[in-house]
């Protein structure tokens, strides 16, 4: 200790001086051959030394922020997300209306953070919440559990092309890192299957070095409903606003779930609980699911599916077999435009060619009935047990489109005025609101990083001064109103997996922002109709000023009671106002010559059976 | 001594007429509204436009036109309710016998409309016009509503008169005169003795005159009416004129604003010509200073004054053809060769003259030696 700390004091020597040591030490154990190979170890052997295979947990443990789990306020929320995700999904996949109980308690526990942005000695405490999440859902079968919580990438998500909320499945095990991180605390997951006598209550973490689950504890308990998982997680996190309106909007976005929120975030706090009965019993159509479409498909994962390929015995087969939209002729066409034999095994499919083929040849675009939107109706009613008090509540959305070969939809609602909307927007000014967006991917809440969302770049982009709402150029209206924003898709374009952000695609802002003037002309003619009511009514107030006066007047003259004169008069009114009432404005039949022409349709839209078929299956939702 | 060639006793108008007229109105009006027919006010338009020359009478009239105020209609609600309000205000006045001003009418009905701000009235501009709304609406004048109004005009001369009993001899002012009330048709003229009125513009040639006294020795009636004749002056020379048949000289300045004096005395003005009918007196004429004057007596150059830009704009207007009706706007200038002489000559040299102006020939120049003469020798304009 002494020597070392002496030879701190002149670094330079210690750090000739060390090998030198070594080099005696070996020389005296007489392993002199392999002196020389030991001697110079180059850089990139020395590096080749460090490298191993990275397995996807330990990216995963390293990457949390990209994920969603940046910083405590992020994975808070997140946390909530991922577990509420996997229970509306699992909900879903069985066909029964989502019961969803989510309990998040503050405990003594604590997780520090060194930091260097506090002074105050650099270290930041986050208290550990306790997130328990119960579902009605399908629950989990007794032999998976382990592995579909505790070993990352596992489940049933990644290899299917249908929307579903979580998209590559991920989130849950993202969080299950983060809470044993930084709690140190496994994951209790306690499932019943609808076939299972008892639940299965299982104790995990995760063992990032080797990608598998460490199970403490299994055990079989007893259960208070016949199906459905209940997940309990220790985690970090740094309580505030947004995780109250994640779950208003998470309600809104899923009117036909019951949910229950039971917050309690400080120790010694209050306990507050928030109750959303489900606003529609309509369960939504279940999406279908499909095989990619070959634009969709990113050229690495092309290749790695032709090289994974055990069953075809050639190119036509595996295009046919693994793509939508690809019928044997087509297949044909699109290997002889790659000029790729239509025989040779699939390995041998040479991928760039067959990508610039597949931009050449006509594909027609992927079967657009295969989503779940919330639908205009749901839309409505659960902006309605939002904002009761609200005075316009409208929905609209487009048909689906497709970008890149993924089917999408957009739907848009908005709910204006009253003083619960007003409440939930941000007060620019006295009496001045500016709106609120909630954006919603496959019926999930964004809450962060609003400004890189092509959904919330696109609400402000639209010009909305032309719907009679005060804006400033590239910024959001300034009116007491929530706007919706939803956008569905098999794959819904985030920036990145933690889905907070959508990103660009020309289809996808073409849609939306034909969506927001739909709704825009909707809430136009709103705000025109109550400004001619408020008109109305403050026209209707100068008489009744003036004819009070008249009528005194006319009463000392003629001697006719004021009353009768009085009443007289504002009938005169009133006789008036209908009658102009009769005839419509001239700005509402401008307004419908305005309707903007249907996109410009690049690929074959879908025959026209199809869509009625879809028409008809959406009547019997809603007949059910 | 001229004799009253119309009517020698005529009575009084009475006040009870007028309410009943007045009240008529609005009854009619609550008939409608009981019958659900929207209240409708018929004004006769008061504007320019709507003001023509009767060529058979020689006086500025109302034209036909007729505009409609009606309650249901938010830009006609509050004018039809100050019509209402100030009708009940001049109808109860008419019942206890008051003889309120325009302006006791204007602060009678002022006030703030219950649990509101807005006022009954902006100002007085807005309460005259909705009075004389009122006074083309009934058909019914000021003077027979007994509204006072503002007076100045002055009399003097051999005329007696009697009001409220009491004889009124004008010849017995001494340096004074009888100030002519607002509510002229109240007077009784009981008798006259001269053979003309002189109609003179300023108050302080009025003044002289009198003090020489020249109604006395030329034998006439002098009145003034202090600049811009108000109603009752302009009533009275046209009751002298029409009742006890006197011929009637104006006596003014030799500039426009003197001419369209002598103007409102023969035709009427365009803001009252719905009264012209008994205001106007079509046979006044026109006795100077004419520009010719200025040349036949001599005035000095340097007693001239140069014609300022408003005179020649306003000079130039008595010439001036309606664009829309092609007629004339003033045509008793415009036909007459005379007159557009004078005017022309007026806008030829840019000078104009003051009466006073004559003075420079001495200081009973005018009385003794103007006047006489250019009445004697019938030179005036008509």
């Amino acid at each position: 200790m002494v020597r070392e700390g002496g030879g701190e004091k002149s670094g330079t020597d210690k750090v000739v001086g060390k090998p030198i040591l070594r080099k005696a030490k070996r020389v005296r154990r007489g392993q002199i051959k392999e002196r020389a190979a030991s001697e110079t170890p180059t850089v990139a052997e020395a590096e080749a030394k460090k490298m191993r295979a990275v397995n996807p947990a330990q990216y995963y443990r390293q990457n949390l922020g990209q994920l969603g789990f940046g910083d405590p306020e992020h994975a808070l929320v997140q946390t909530i997300k991922e577990l509420v995700d996997n229970s509306l999904d699992a909900a879903e996949a069985m066909g029964v209306l989502p019961e969803i109980a989510v309990t998040l308690t503050a405990t003594e526990k604590e997780y520090e953070v060194i930091t260097n942005r506090v002074k105050d000695g650099g270290i930041r405490k986050f208290p550990i919440f306790k997130i328990t999440v119960e579902d009605n859902g399908c629950g989990v079968v007794r032999s998976k559990v382990a592995k579909a919580f505790g070993k990352v990438l596992y489940g049933s998500k990644f290899f299917s092309f249908k929307q579903s909320r979580g998209q590559q499945g991920l989130g849950v095990h993202a969080a299950i890192i983060y809470a044993q991180l930084t709690s140190l605390e496994p994951a209790v997951i306690t499932t019943k299957t609808e076939t299972d006598e008892k639940a299965y209550r299982v104790v995990l973490k995760i063992d990032t070095e080797q990608n598998k689950p460490i199970v403490i504890s299994a055990e079989d308990v007893p259960f208070d409903r016949p199906h459905g998982t209940t997940v309990e997680l220790m985690v970090a996190g740094e309580y505030t606003k947004k995780v109250e309106s994640f779950i208003k909007e998470l309600s809104l976005a899923n009117p036909h779930a019951e949910l229950k929120f039971i917050l309690k975030p400080t120790v010694n706090g209050e306990e507050k609980v928030i109750h959303y009965p489900r606003a529609t019993e309509t369960l939504p159509p279940p999406p279908k699911e499909i095989r990619p479409h070959i634009l969709s498909m990113e050229p690495g994962a092309l290749l790695e599916m032709i090289s994974n390929d055990r069953c075809c015995k050639d190119a036509k087969q595996f295009l046919v077999k693994h793509f939508v939209r690809i019928s044997e002729l087509k297949a044909l066409q699109l290997l002889s435009a790659a000029k790729i034999p239509s025989g040779v095994p699939p390995k041998e499919i040479n991928v760039e060619a067959l990508f610039k083929a597949a931009k050449e040849v006509d594909i027609m675009r992927p079967p657009l009935d295969v989503l779940s939107p919330i639908g205009e109706e749901a839309l409505r009613q659960s902006l309605r047990r939002l904002y009761p008090d609200a005075e316009f509540i409208e929905a609209t959305s487009r048909e689906p489109w497709s970008y890149r070969g993924i089917p999408f939809q957009v739907e848009v609602a908005v709910a204006y005025g009253g003083a619960s909307v007003a409440n939930d927007c941000e007060t620019v000014r006295p009496g001045v609101f500016k709106a609120k967006v909630i954006r919603l991917g496959n019926k999930c809440p964004l809450i962060y990083d609003s400004k890189d969302c092509l959904l919330y770049k696109t609400v402000k982009e639209i010009n909305w001064r032309n719907y009679k709402l005060p804006q400033e150029e590239g910024t959001l209206p300034l009116a007491p109103m929530v706007l919706v924003v939803s956008l569905i898709s098999t794959k819904v374009p985030y920036t990145v997996p933690g889905k907070f952000a959508v990103a660009y695609h020309d289809e996808i802002h073409e849609q939306l922002r034909l969506a927001l003037q739909a709704l825009g002309r909707m809430i136009h003619s709103y705000v025109t109709h109550r400004q001619r009511q408020e008109h109305e009514r403050h026209r209707q107030s100068i008489f009744q000023i003036y004819a009070r006066e008249i009528a005194r007047d006319l009463c000392l003259l003629t001697g006719v009671s004021q009353e009768e004169i009085f009443d007289r008069l504002m009938e005169t009114v009133r006789a008036k106002a209908k009658a102009s009432e009769k005839r419509p404005s001239p700005q509402q039949e401008a307004l419908k010559l305005k309707e903007v022409p249907a996109p410009s349709i690049t690929a074959k839209v879908p025959a026209k059976e199809k869509l009625k078929e879809r028409s008809q299956h959406t009547l019997d939702a809603f007949i059910r | 001594m001229v004799k009253n060639r119309n009517v020698k006793e005529r009575p009084l108008e009475s006040f009870d007429d007028a309410e009943r007229k007045l009240r008529q109105i609005f009854v009619r009006l609550v008939e409608d509204l009981k019958a659900s027919k929207p209240p409708v006010l018929r004004i006769p338009l008061r504007t320019a436009s709507n003001t023509v020359f009767d060529k058979k009478r020689g006086i500025i009239t109302l034209g036909e036109r007729v505009g409609e105020r009606k309650f249901n209609d938010i830009s006609g609600v509050r004018s039809f309710m100050q019509t209402c309000m100030l009708a009940r205000a001049i109808y109860e006045a008419l019942k206890n016998n008051d003889h309120p001003t325009i302006r006791d009418l204007y602060y009678y009905t002022l006030h703030t409309i219950e649990g509101t701000e807005i006022e009954t009235f902006n100002d007085q501009d807005e309460s005259n016009s909705i009075f004389q709304d009122i006074e083309v609406m009934t058909g019914l004048l000021r003077e027979q509503m007994g509204i006072v109004a503002e007076s100045r005009g002055a009399m003097v001369g051999n005329i007696i008169l009697e009001s409220k009993g009491n004889r009124i001899d004008c010849t017995k002012f001494g340096i004074g005169a009888f100030n002519i009330p607002s509510l002229c048709d109240q007077i009784r003229i009981l008798d006259v003795n001269a053979d003309y009125v002189l109609v003179v513009e300023k108050d302080a040639i009025f003044q002289r005159l009198n003090d020489y006294e020249f109604w006395r020795k030329n034998h006439c009636i002098l009145i003034t009416g202090k600049g811009q004749a108000d109603r009752a002056t302009r009533r009275m020379v046209k009751r002298l004129n029409e009742e006890w048949g006197l011929p009637v000289y104006v006596l003014t300045d030799a500039d426009p604003f003197g001419w369209y004096i002598y103007s409102t005395y023969r035709a009427g003005s365009i803001s009252l010509s719905y009264e012209s009918f008994r205001l106007a007196c079509p046979e006044a004429k026109f006795l100077g200073m004419t520009m010719t004057d200025i040349e036949k007596y001599e005035i000095p150059r340097d007693h001239l004054i140069k014609a300022n830009e408003i005179d020649i704009k306003r000079a130039k207007e008595l010439l001036v053809k309606d664009p829309v009706t092609k007629l004339p706007r003033y045509p008793w200038f415009y036909e007459s060769k005379k007159w557009r002489q004078e005017i022309n000559m007026f806008l030829e040299r840019k000078v104009k003259a003051e009466i006073e102006a004559k003075s420079s020939k001495g200081f009973r120049f005018l009385s003794d030696v103007y006047l006489p003469e250019k009445i004697s020798n019938k030179d005036w304009i008509t």
